[in-house]
């Protein structure tokens, strides 16, 4: 007589995500490393200068947008990195089946995104500790986030998907690479052929310019995300594992 | 067409490298370490960052220089501009009190004033003449300087005023030393994110006004053409 | 009941084909041996039934179900080989901590006495074992996991003797202790034969039989004899193997049937085969042996 164990997808997806938050937990070192990058390349990210009556002003404003865009990079590469052969064969080793091993890479690249996000908001705060202790400049009163909690959470927010949809985008990349390498090649000279046409600018504007709120510009983001982890699950439906 | 082409790729160049040089990052730093360590460096390093979010706000700030916002600025902007319109129509009695800064007389010993701006800026400096009917030589003088703010830095106290001299018939002008203030801003914004740059004045450009009342029978020489009619 | 039921199974790699109309069926809480040669479709065919890779035609059910993509198939099956791999940010302590939440019936017990006995270091990461220590660690976590269906391939691959000795004494222990169908793949029959109830044997991609072991054994006799008399004694009959002893004398190997008695008679002198004979004749290219390439 046979006894199946029954398992849920859900089960299987959780016990999933647990076992590759363990496994990749060395990205830690990858995101300080980017992060502290971040940080150098931040004070004077923006700098501007202008002389009125013989005075130069200048004002460098030190913000998160290097440490991000570096933290973005992050998310590209490790979106990608987790499509590779070895992480994906890992899941086979246990019980897995892909459409689960989809699932769980999009929720564990959320959870990443949820730390890298919050992480990278705070590490300005790194920087403004270190700058008024050895800075002689003076300093303009900032924005705290005690002055707009609600904007504070409203950028991490946004920080946490647009994370989320740039590793989603080296995921499906990394997905479309494994699977055929012609197709990649083939995806890869559309998008440029699609980016050079107007209107693809023009869409392009709509879905990310043309907002009346950040909120809007989150929504569609993470909609977006969806769509293409949606997209890389359909593709690696058919992708063999330790051939 | 070849032009967007251009862009496209010298746009893309440093995203590629930036993703080429982070992957070796990614792989070569990738299994530093064994599970325990690593849950210790990510609790550590959240608690770390958030902590320091925590001290930074809790503790005592040097004085800072104030940040004044968009309609503040707006407003000193339409300060300036009243009190420019006003001065020009010679309604002294309405000109704005806080604007001015120096009132002295002269007494001119030729028919002749000479104009005179020592700088590099002679545009920062408008000279407003009101002829009166007076057969003496004296000139009544008074400085005044509009709102000056850059970035909505308030620090309209900082920057020094003109000087105005007299060497015999001629009023020189002199621009302040040159010198140089940085100041440092911390943004908790992101400005990839930010939909339309929402500051539309970066700056409220101030001026040097110096009202003169001058007899009608003196002659003013203006090489500079400092003077505003 | 049926574990495995295969229907005309194909599978191609490009311009050659893996598999040919495979069609079995096993049923449940059995060993079975699944044997050919180097080639013959045994890693492409456990993958399959492990939902590892697609089939291109045919029908393939696991548990009743086609374990592409299935999840049942997959809680309740483990493919074992030398592939296997796993994180290397996780020691083999980890590793085998992690293991429960996805197998329901993992042995935690079995598999650290298995860890111990085998010396194996719990700090280790898996890509740096030894070829050998990798196939045991592999061997534990596949019998531990307790899958209704766990399959081996080529398991022993890099042990060393005393520990294939070991590792199948344990698959055996095991195996009574809590029976379930388990499938190895071999091509040394030999060594796995003491285990085996079944037989599945595959050449180029096709199943050439599937039997229990007895039935194997008795699948083919030897003949020798004088040249002329071999060839009366198996004229018509399908002769697996066969080769010149001698100047006189003639060796054939060839299925059992009616005539051997008359053989005997004869004076045929008739030599039992061993199962690994059988498969090796069975699925050896020519008729001739090596010796022929030296003629």
């Amino acid at each position: 007589m046979m006894f199946l164990s029954n398992i849920s997808l859900t089960s299987v997806v959780l016990s999933q995500v647990k076992f590759k938050l363990s496994a990749y937990s060395g990205l830690i070192y990858s995101l300080i490393i980017l992060q502290v990058l971040g940080i150098l390349f931040a004070t004077g990210w923006s700098s501007s200068g202008t002389s009125i009556n013989n005075i130069s002003i200048n004002l460098n404003i030190s913000s998160i947008d290097s440490g991000f865009i570096f933290v973005s990079l992050l998310a590209i590469s490790v979106g990608n990195l987790i499509t590779t052969r070895a992480y994906r064969y890992d899941d086979f080793s246990f019980v897995a089946t892909r459409l689960s091993s989809n699932i769980a890479n999009c929720i564990v690249l959320l959870i990443f995104s949820c730390y890298a996000g919050v992480t990278t908001y705070f590490t300005v705060y790194l920087m403004r500790i270190f700058l008024t202790f050895n800075s002689t400049n003076e300093f303009v009163e900032g924005p705290t986030i005690l002055d707009d909690p609600m904007n504070s959470l409203l950028t991490i927010l946004a920080m946490i998907i647009f994370l989320w949809m740039f590793s989603s985008l080296g995921y499906i990349a990394g997905t479309l690479f494994q699977n055929h390498k012609l197709l990649f090649f083939g995806a890869l000279v559309i998008i440029i052929m699609l980016l050079l046409t107007g209107t693809w600018i023009r869409i392009s504007e709509i879905i990310f310019v043309e907002n009346s709120s950040l909120l809007i510009l989150v929504a569609k983001t993470f909609g977006i995300a969806i769509l293409i982890f949606a997209t890389s699950t359909a593709i690696s439906n058919r992708l063999g594992v330790r051939v | 067409m070849s032009n967007t082409w251009m862009i496209f790729f010298i746009g893309l160049i440093p995203v590629v490298i930036g993703i080429l040089i982070v992957l070796y990052i990614t792989k070569k730093v990738k299994y530093k370490g064994s599970l325990r360590l690593n849950k210790i460096v990510i609790m550590i390093y959240f608690s770390l960052l958030i902590g320091v979010g925590i001290v930074y706000e809790i503790i005592p700030k040097e004085p800072i220089v104030e940040q004044l916002s968009e309609e503040q600025l707006q407003q000193l902007q339409t300060e300036n501009e009243v009190f420019e319109e006003k001065l020009l129509k010679q309604e002294e009695n309405k000109l704005s009190q806080k604007f001015l800064k120096e009132e002295w007389t002269h007494e001119l010993s030729g028919n002749t004033l000479t104009l005179g701006y020592i700088g590099n800026d002679s545009y920062s400096t408008k000279v407003v003449v009101e002829w009166i009917d007076s057969t003496a030589q004296k000139i009544e003088g008074k400085v005044y300087r509009s709102h000056i703010n850059l970035y909505g830095l308030k620090i309209e106290d900082k920057i020094p005023l003109h000087v105005a001299e007299w060497t015999g018939n001629e009023l020189v002008i002199h621009e302040p030393v040159e010198q140089e203030f940085t100041f440092e801003q911390f943004s908790n914004e992101l400005n990839v994110f930010q939909q339309t740059d929402t500051m539309e004045i970066r700056m409220v450009r101030g001026f040097t006004y110096i009202h003169l009342k001058v007899p009608k029978h003196i002659e003013i020489v203006d090489p500079l053409g400092l003077q505003m009619y | 009941m049926n574990v495995i039921d295969c229907q005309k199974v194909n599978k191609g790699y490009r311009r050659t084909n893996a598999l040919e109309d495979i069609t079995f069926q096993l049923t449940d809480q059995k060993i079975t041996g699944l044997i050919g040669r180097n080639g013959a479709g045994k890693t492409t065919l456990l993958k399959i039934l492990a939902g590892l890779t697609k089939h291109k035609s045919g029908e393939v059910n696991v548990f009743g179900k086609n374990p592409y993509n299935n999840l049942l198939v997959s809680a309740n099956s483990i493919l074992v080989d030398d592939q296997m791999t796993f994180p290397d940010s996780l020691t083999l302590e980890e590793i085998l901590r992690s293991a429960p939440a996805f197998y329901k019936k993992w042995d935690t017990q079995l598999a650290v006495r298995l860890f111990q006995y085998f010396k194996l270091d719990s700090k280790q990461q898996h890509s740096k074992l030894s070829k050998g220590s990798r196939a045991t660690f592999n061997m534990i976590f596949g019998l531990s996991t307790h899958c209704e269906l766990t399959m081996f391939d080529e398991p022993t691959n890099g042990m060393d003797e005393a520990v294939r000795t070991d590792f199948y004494r344990a698959l055996l222990k095991d195996y009574i202790a809590h029976p379930r169908s388990i499938l190895i793949s071999s091509h040394h029959l030999s060594e796995i034969e003491h285990l085996l109830e079944d037989i599945l044997l595959i050449h180029k991609g096709k199943v050439v039989l599937h039997a229990d072991l007895d039935e194997v054994k008795e699948y083919a006799v030897a003949i020798q004899g004088p040249v002329a008399d071999v060839e009366k004694w198996t004229a018509g009959e399908e002769v697996l193997h066969s080769k010149r002893v001698d100047e006189q004398k003639q060796y054939a190997v060839f299925k059992k049937n009616s005539k051997l008695e008359r053989a005997r008679l004869e004076g045929a002198n008739i030599q039992m085969l061993t199962a690994s004979e059988v498969c090796m004749y069975m699925t050896s290219e020519s008729k001739g042996g090596i010796d022929d390439v030296f003629k």
